[in-house]
């Protein structure tokens, strides 16, 4: 390689690193046929070398860095969201759970209400279920989406049941234990991360 | 079964107007396939050496050219004509021709148009 090439080999990385990855090497091969070319002068040579450099690259680094910010957009949305919603069904789903246990305990067991046993074991179920679905959003599983719909469906169920046939439950515990199931079938069942793909390159 | 939804192939009005670099080079691809220094040799013999490009903007718009799907790699070989190394071949695609068309069709109409206003094709004083 001549020093005009290593030099040029220099300039190169004014370009994106995934760029010069994919065309250095032909780069540098147009470079050494432009400089066998006859040219008036050195000088007029290398200010339009520079030139080209300077033309284009900027223009390519913006596209990289554009493209990289669309990318991360994409992934951290999908990491936020699916993490927000996990966090939020796993305390949810604990508190009813808790609180059913304590329904459970102090109605059920130390009351004997079978009515109040039978609908705060069902309450817990529908509670752990939920917690289920949080942990599998958190870990971003495969079937998270499954999970969290049918815990939704079932948790709906339960509370709807539980409001009408045995009204045991606080007003609070109730509308948590309805309203929460659906925003997260809502979620599971609809919400898409952008596609960073669809962005048409100009 | 999986419902596969595919997104429509865009027309070639959709990349207008295009870029005097990346026309010239679509242009320099229509009757052969080359490589980037056969491009450039072959932009500025056909300007008659008005037009020059340099690595960074052949390569700077090949690479979106082939990512819109326009320009396709056709392969690594020597050239015949030269020394040398193995060199990166592209060529046109069906996509990149109806392109190039149609960005010489709007050229044709400015120059139509500039014509009419007498802006060309008379005599100055």
């Amino acid at each position: 390689m001549t020093a005009a090439e290593r030099a040029y080999r220099l300039m190169l990385r004014a370009y994106p690193r995934d760029f010069r990855a994919q065309y250095e090497r032909e780069m540098l091969l147009a470079f050494r046929d432009l400089r066998r070319e006859p040219r008036p002068g050195i000088t007029s040579f290398w200010t339009s070398t520079c030139l080209d450099v300077a033309r284009s690259a900027p223009a390519l680094r913006l596209e990289a860095l554009r493209m990289s910010i669309s990318s991360f957009t994409h992934t951290e949305e999908d990491f936020m969201m699916k993490m927000t919603m996990g966090i939020m069904a796993i305390m949810i789903g604990a508190l009813e759970a808790m609180n059913a246990m304590q329904e459970v305990w102090g109605a059920g067991i130390i009351n004997h209400d079978s009515r109040a046993l039978i609908g705060g074991t069902m309450a817990l179920v529908a509670g752990a279920l939920i917690v289920a679905a949080g942990i599998a959003l958190v870990r971003r599983s495969a079937d998270a989406a499954v999970l969290a719909q049918g815990a939704a469906i079932t948790c709906a169920a339960v509370f709807a049941f539980l409001a009408l046939a045995v009204p045991l439950m606080s007003g609070f515990a109730t509308v948590l234990g309805l309203g929460f199931p659906i925003l997260l079938f809502a979620f599971a069942r609809w919400y898409r991360p952008r596609d960073p793909s669809a962005a048409v390159i100009a | 079964m999986t419902k596969k939804t595919e997104r429509p192939l865009p027309g070639p009005e959709t990349f207008l107007p295009l870029s005097a670099a990346t026309f010239q080079i679509l242009m320099a691809l229509v009757d052969d396939e080359r490589h980037g220094y056969a491009i450039m040799r072959e932009v500025s013999e056909r300007s008659e050496g008005a037009v020059r490009l340099g690595p960074g903007t052949l390569y700077g718009s090949l690479k979106r050219l082939l990512e819109t799907g326009l320009v396709a790699e056709s392969g690594e070989r020597a050239d015949p004509e030269s020394d040398d190394e193995r060199r990166r071949y592209y060529r046109i695609t069906k996509l990149g021709l109806a392109v190039a068309r149609a960005e010489a069709r709007r050229l044709e109409q400015l120059v139509r148009a500039a014509r009419r206003k007498k802006l060309i094709g008379v005599e100055t004083a």
